[in-house]
């Protein structure tokens, strides 16, 4: 009997480790390594006039105090701008340790090294860094004004300015029966994975090796920037992902300051040499997301049919621009949604300010974009008189639409085409879920406490499973161990679990045989990494491809030694054997054994592949030329373009008219992401979204003053919710194949999180009729604006 | 490294300049100094900065009216350093080449190291009841990589006496900006003004 692992709810091969604390995190590792901590900036923006480490020489166990002078070759150079974009006309990236002036409170101004945290701590307080203070730009109404810069070459603060456009959108506007015109905004916040950023580096001068352990999203990446900046050969540079807390994003910055100068240390110090994020510097050093401002034109029938839309936006990039234009760009193309746009314009401005650089944090500049668009769609309802899911309903693209061309580019720079979906199905499905249709009798019986209830409602399109590529490495082992490594890396997701699932059907192998590593750049160097909703979709299909080329192989040896012919054999359990007749078979690792022609033996079974065990073709080479020993493959998947999930949130809340507290009564998400693996591990993405969803709506963001000092930079202060402040959604799945992939599957990472700020104004709205144009928002504000409605 | 700072030189600290018994007492970590005749100073001493500690020795030679060359080598590393005396013989600056564990702690931590051992010898020179916590003269210093013994890199100096460490603290940028220092002011007294 066939046993099928993918779309099981197979229970996650990492938990067994990570409950009984046996996980390896990365301040696991190099107890005894030096250790560094840094001298930050308290200024957002100053000139840095002089660097006094005079008290810190009493400081016993000193090792070294480093700052910009200290820096050799291009370790001086300002750090990699990752993605680079015609647009982008006035990219700035930062130094490892900033040369002469600082441009957001928390920059790294130097480095000190001691025998252990404490110490360097207690010198890193006696450093005297004197400063000039130079006028701050905080949030983008400054940053938008241009009347102080924050890098003075950089006019108006503008880092850059695109326009993409769909046929002929502000024509499509003026010629449109009704009108509006709106604005909205989404607050910066930070992804707080519960384990900060880290680094342990060991050099290994007998074999000029540098070992990295990060706690990134991208080891490849990492072990690129490293080489290149320490100038050493790639193959002298190895970097391994331990077990990581969570990354969400932030963690896909390469090379952070630290991820450099924590090798260079260990280089130079010849001793292993660690940094570990405290969460005051995951606050202010690891990059932030989402602030923007928006303004629309948008221009509809009668019948609520979107006829175009114009849509203007700000970015806040922060101090500066590592990632590119990227953010914006997903902003710009993801904000459409599911819906049939014909005329439809987009222009961004992104800008720099003297606060956190911004870099994707999950959801990347979609959750804003679906904001503008739901909250648009409201507003043409509201105009209308009709109800906010007929509005939808109306300009929801059809199942027979797909492909559907949007003539705009991606952000992985490929066209902007759905790839395939059912929007309406999820529409119908998001509507019983959540109990549409009944609300308003709901909403009218009498309430107890006070509250009002509000129902609503959010959809969205994700763009998943990015390329370039992604690859893999098959190999089964003479004790029947399926060894895969794929180069990306996990952060909790559960990769081990669902690619070994994969594995386990294209081979006919139990899962619990199926061992997978993950982001060690020694067991697979070619890599891109663990971002935008694409590990399953790019790493699971390279597994399944290296899969099947290691079926075809065993196939073929166990054939000859079968003496069957390959289309007749099948392989179960382990086993390759002639269909219909499972006594006749031979197990995977003796085809293991026997694909490694042997002189010498190393067990009984290994005795079968030596040169005297069997008769040979002495005509015909042991390892032919175009073959190789070894029982393994390896494969890479590479896309044409991404391909799109989609799902639709909707929520019931009840809001407190004396406090302004909001809590969520219903939460329902419907979710195709294609073909579910394991639907327990994308119920649990969908889960730990929400979660994020609702703490970016109604809990966190990141307050700055006006001198660019982040005030709440701390877990007393930044509302990070708790499980008593959680819904647990109610979850609907619609499963569309891609038709991208050999897999048919998309990304899931990502989605939970997208529509929540969405979905919660539009139901807060609902309920208590304030105008909710802005998120997130909070107990204090809701009940202002409340108290304004009231008052007319 | 390069640095510039400021040194006071009181007047009653002159006469003791032109003795190296003064000089190899008042100098912190000083172990020798050893006048060879020809205004050549020979000089052992015990560096520690931040985690680097160990015997250095080495010559200083005297370039022109403003400038001397100082180097040597020895646990913490190898020193080749020109010391310039600004025209108004109120600051110094030391530049050159430092090699070895001496150029692992960081420039800032060089510089630093180098002003507090201008200032803690110039002081031990003025007070000499400051100085004695150094150990009699036993020789002259000839310089090379032999002098010294002990790790590199002395992280386990947490565990030393406290009297050690306060030497270590005062040791400074390594014997080399120590010589640079004596040997500058000596020169000062030697030049027309």
């Amino acid at each position: 009997m066939t046993t099928q692992w993918f779309g099981e709810r197979v229970e996650r091969r990492e938990d067994e480790r990570l409950v009984r604390g046996a996980g390896r995190f990365l301040d696991d590792a190099g107890h005894d390594a030096l250790a560094a901590a840094f001298v930050r900036s308290p200024h957002a923006h100053a000139r840095i006039t002089g660097i006094d480490v005079s008290d810190a020489l009493d400081v016993d166990g000193l090792v070294g105090v480093y700052t910009w002078d200290d820096l050799p070759g291009r370790l001086a150079d300002p750090l990699p701008l990752l993605i680079p974009h015609p647009d982008l006309t006035h990219p700035r990236t930062q130094y490892a340790l900033a040369r002469g002036e600082v441009n957001h409170v928390g920059e790294a101004v130097a480095m000190v090294v001691a025998v252990d945290r404490y110490v360097a701590e207690d010198a890193a307080e006696r450093i005297v860094v004197d400063y000039e203070p130079l006028p701050a730009v905080v949030g983008l109404d400054a940053a938008r004004a241009g009347n102080d810069l924050v890098h003075e070459d950089v006019p108006g603060n503008v880092a850059a300015v695109t326009t993409q456009e769909l046929g002929d959108a502000a024509a499509a506007v003026a010629a449109a029966p009704r009108v509006l015109e709106l604005d909205f905004a989404i607050e910066r916040s930070l992804s707080s994975p519960l384990e900060g950023r880290g680094v342990h580096a060991r050099w290994d001068p007998e074999d000029g090796r540098l070992r990295i352990r990060t706690s990134t999203q991208t080891s490849t990446g990492v072990r690129a920037a490293v080489a290149n900046i320490l100038e050493l050969p790639d193959v002298a540079v190895d970097v391994l992902t331990p077990d990581v807390g969570g990354g969400f994003g932030t963690k896909v910055v390469h090379p952070y300051p630290e991820e450099v100068l924590i090798p260079w240390a260990a280089r130079l110090l010849d001793r292993e040499v660690k940094w570990v994020e405290d969460r005051y510097e995951h606050f202010v050093s690891a990059t932030h997301e989402r602030g923007q401002q928006h303004h629309v034109r948008v221009g509809f029938d009668d019948d609520g049919t979107i006829l175009g839309l114009e849509v203007d936006f700000w970015h806040d990039t922060g101090a500066y621009a590592p990632y590119g234009i990227v953010l914006p760009i997903i902003t710009a193309t993801q904000l459409p949604g599911p819906y049939r746009h014909r005329n439809y314009r987009v222009t961004f401005t992104s800008l720099y300010t003297n606060t956190v650089t911004v870099t994707p944090y999950r959801g990347a500049g979609r959750p804003q974009g679906c904001f503008v668009m739901e909250r648009t769609m409201d507003r043409v309802a509201e105009a209308l008189g009709i109800r906010r899911d007929e509005v939808r309903a109306r300009n929801l693209i059809r199942p027979d639409e797909f492909p559907y061309d949007f003539s705009m580019t991606f952000q992985d720079g490929r066209p902007l085409i759905y790839d395939s979906g059912d929007y309406p199905g999820l529409l119908d499905k998001v509507r019983a879920l959540v109990g549409w249709e009944g609300f308003e009798a709901e909403r009218a019986s009498p309430s107890a406490d006070g509250r009002r209830l509000g129902i609503g409602l959010a959809c969205y399109v994700e763009g998943t499973g990015v390329g370039p590529y992604e690859g893999a490495h098959v190999h089964v082992e003479t004790n029947g161990r399926v060894m895969v490594a794929t180069g990306l890396t996990s952060q909790g997701q559960g990769h081990e679990t669902v690619f070994a699932q994969i594995v386990a059907d294209e081979l006919g192998v139990h899962v619990a045989d199926v061992y997978v590593t993950t982001g060690d750049t020694r067991r697979f160097p070619y890599a891109v990494g663990t971002y935008a909703s694409r590990a399953a979709v790019m790493s699971g299909n390279a597994v399944a491809l290296a899969a099947r080329a290691v079926r075809a192989k065993a196939v073929r040896i166990a054939a000859d030694a079968l003496e069957a012919a390959p289309e007749d054999l099948a392989i179960e359990s382990g086993v390759v054997h002639v269909r219909g007749t499972p006594s006749r078979g031979i197990p995977l690792s003796q085809v293991a054994v026997l694909s490694n022609p042997l002189r010498y033996s190393f067990s009984k079974e290994a005795q079968a592949a030596t040169q005297f065990a069997s008769p040979a073709d002495p005509d015909v080479a042991p390892v032919p030329d175009d073959d190789e020993p070894g029982l393994e493959a390896r494969d890479y998947y590479s896309p044409v373009r991404s391909t799109f999930a989609a799902g639709m949130h909707a929520a019931v809340v009840a809001v407190d008219p004396e406090t302004g507290t909001v809590e969520i009564l219903r939460y329902a998400v419907v979710h195709d992401c294609g073909p579910l693996i394991n639907p327990m591990l994308v119920e649990g993405q969908i889960h730990g979204g929400v979660a994020q969803g609702v703490a970016g709506a109604l809990l966190e963001r990141l307050a700055y003053d006006e001198a660019g000092n982040l005030v709440n930079a701390s877990f007393m202060d930044f509302l990070m919710p708790y499980l008593s402040e959680l819904p647990v959604p109610e979850i609907d799945h619609q499963e569309t194949p891609s038709p991208l992939n050999p897999l048919g599957i998309k990304g899931a990472g990502e989605a939970g999180v997208i529509p929540v700020s969405a979905c919660l104004a539009s139901a807060i709205e609902d309920a208590v009729g304030v105008r909710m144009d802005a998120m997130p928002i909070s107990p204090p504000e809701l009940w202002s604006r409340m108290r304004e409605v009231e008052v007319g | 490294m390069r640095t510039t700072f400021p040194v006071t030189v009181p007047a009653e600290v002159w006469p003791r300049l032109s003795e190296p018994g003064a000089v190899a007492a008042a100098l912190p970590g000083g172990r020798a100094v050893t006048a060879d005749g020809d205004g050549t100073l020979s000089v052992v001493a015990e560096v520690a900065v931040a985690s680097v500690a160990g015997l250095w020795s080495g010559t200083v030679t005297p370039v022109d009216a403003d400038t001397i060359r100082i180097s040597g080598a020895g646990t913490p590393g190898r020193l080749d350093l020109e010391v310039r005396a600004s025209p108004d013989r109120r600051q110094l600056t030391v530049e050159g080449a430092v090699d070895g564990p001496l150029s692992t702690v960081g420039g800032a931590v060089l510089a630093a190291a180098a002003r507090r051992l201008a200032e803690d010898l110039l002081a031990n020179l003025a007070d000499p009841a400051t100085a004695t916590t150094n150990p009699p003269v036993t020789h002259g210093g000839t310089g090379g990589d032999s002098a010294g013994a002990g790790p590199a890199i002395d992280t386990s100096r947490a565990a030393a006496g406290r009297s050690r460490r306060r030497l270590a603290a005062r040791a400074g940028a390594g014997a080399g900006a120590v010589v640079v220092v004596v040997t500058v002011v000596r020169r000062w007294r030697r030049s027309p003004r």
